[in-house]
């Protein structure tokens, strides 16, 4: 009986160490394709995500939505040009609504509000991988379903996932933060978030994105 | 004079029954001021964030509150306040499993006769729904992990793993 425990024991020290080194060999050489096959997987769901059906709209004068989307809808349209990326905006950043795209965190104000609004994404390819390649100048631009808004980016930041003062939520002015997991290549746990701050440039509110 | 004994007495009474009438009115403003003022519980400041003002604005702006409502809720919140001092706690995770179940149940006692609907889990997630049913909003950490490796290490691991022991018990078949 030990002679067949000792028997198991070896053998499954034996795999565990071939194992970790062959994960280390895949993740060196095949990291990209399997990348994008999970990002596939991914895809595929995506016919399950929610736009909004609300007529949703902005009191210029006052800043503030008249009236607000669902938990989980999509509300907008996020698009980098210098990245190219070009993906959905949802309300809310739970784990279940950003695999779909972009969550916009609840507690941060919406485009048009002149306050603080906070975009969180997977670093995944067709999300946020490529966020860390941003310059300052860079445009980014949020179609909402209201309006559609222009930024400028103005600064990056590498902070710690704990460090939510870097994240200031305040009313004083329009700023656009997004962030995601950094390093945006590396395996295992990430303690640290890769932020992107722009500021508004201009708005032009009415017109539905295009769906 | 004794007219304008009586005159006095009305209006002292009036005067009570208005000031107690007042004294008890309270309003959904009222209740917004209490929740976002600072208070100072077992050596530190507890203070709503910027954050949750913003949902507490836009929850009240879409779902309104009552007079009776927002007394209710008030009165929850000083006993929460109570509870949380006469413990040592300064943050949720560290309350004991008994006073986060009484928090708990604090939340339920508000969705059961009020017409806000919430729920608070043991991880100190609050869900607050709308009028209507939908969420409103899951309050948790600022900072999200919103890292995809794990899945790849997952998958790669998990492959490997069913590899290297097919291999190794077919090396010891053959050494046998």
């Amino acid at each position: 009986m030990l002679k067949k425990i000792r028997g198991i024991v070896k053998s499954l020290a034996v795999s565990f160490f071939f194992s970790f080194l062959v994960i280390f060999v895949v993740f060196l050489g095949f990291k990209d394709q399997i990348n994008t096959m999970v990002s596939l997987i991914n895809k595929m769901v995506i016919i399950e995500a929610k736009t909004s059906k609300k007529d949703i709209k902005i009191d210029k004068v006052e800043k503030r939505l008249v009236n607000y989307p669902s938990w989980g809808e999509e509300w907008a349209k996020l698009k980098i040009k210098d990245i190219n990326l070009d993906i959905p905006v949802f309300h809310g950043d739970t784990l279940d609504i950003i695999k779909y795209g972009a969550g916009h965190y609840s507690g941060s104000y919406f485009p048009g509000e002149g306050s603080s609004i906070i975009l969180a994404a997977h670093n995944s390819p067709e999300h946020f991988y490529h966020l860390p390649e941003l310059k300052d100048g860079s445009e980014i631009v949020i179609e909402a379903v209201y309006g559609t808004y222009k930024y400028k980016v103005y600064d990056t930041k590498i902070i710690k996932d704990t460090d939510e003062e870097s994240l200031p939520i305040q009313t004083d002015k329009e700023i656009l933060m997004m962030y995601t997991c950094y390093p945006v290549d590396s395996l295992g746990f990430k303690d640290k978030r890769f932020v992107v701050y722009a500021e508004l440039v201009s708005e032009s509110v009415g017109g539905e994105h295009d769906k | 004079m004794k007219k304008k004994v009586i005159v006095l007495i009305i209006l002292v009474i009036s005067l009570m029954i208005f000031g107690i009438t007042n004294v008890e009115a309270y309003t959904k403003e009222d209740l917004r001021e209490k929740m976002i003022k600072t208070y100072r519980i077992n050596g530190s400041e507890f203070k709503a964030s910027q954050a949750q003002i913003a949902e507490l604005d836009r929850y009240l702006k879409v779902n309104g509150l009552s007079d009776k409502d927002a007394l209710y809720i008030s009165n929850k919140i000083d006993e929460a306040i109570a509870l949380i001092e006469a413990g040592n706690a300064k943050e949720f995770k560290y309350l004991t499993a008994s006073e986060k179940q009484k928090l708990i149940a604090m939340v339920a006692d508000i969705s059961n006769n009020t017409s806000v609907k919430a729920a608070l889990t043991d991880g100190g997630v609050l869900t607050i729904y709308n009028n209507d049913g939908t969420i409103f909003t899951k309050l948790g950490d600022l900072i999200k992990y919103t890292d995809n490796s794990n899945y790849i290490l997952l998958f790669t691991g998990l492959a490997s793993l069913i590899g290297i022991i097919v291999f190794t018990k077919g090396f010891n078949k053959v050494n046998a």
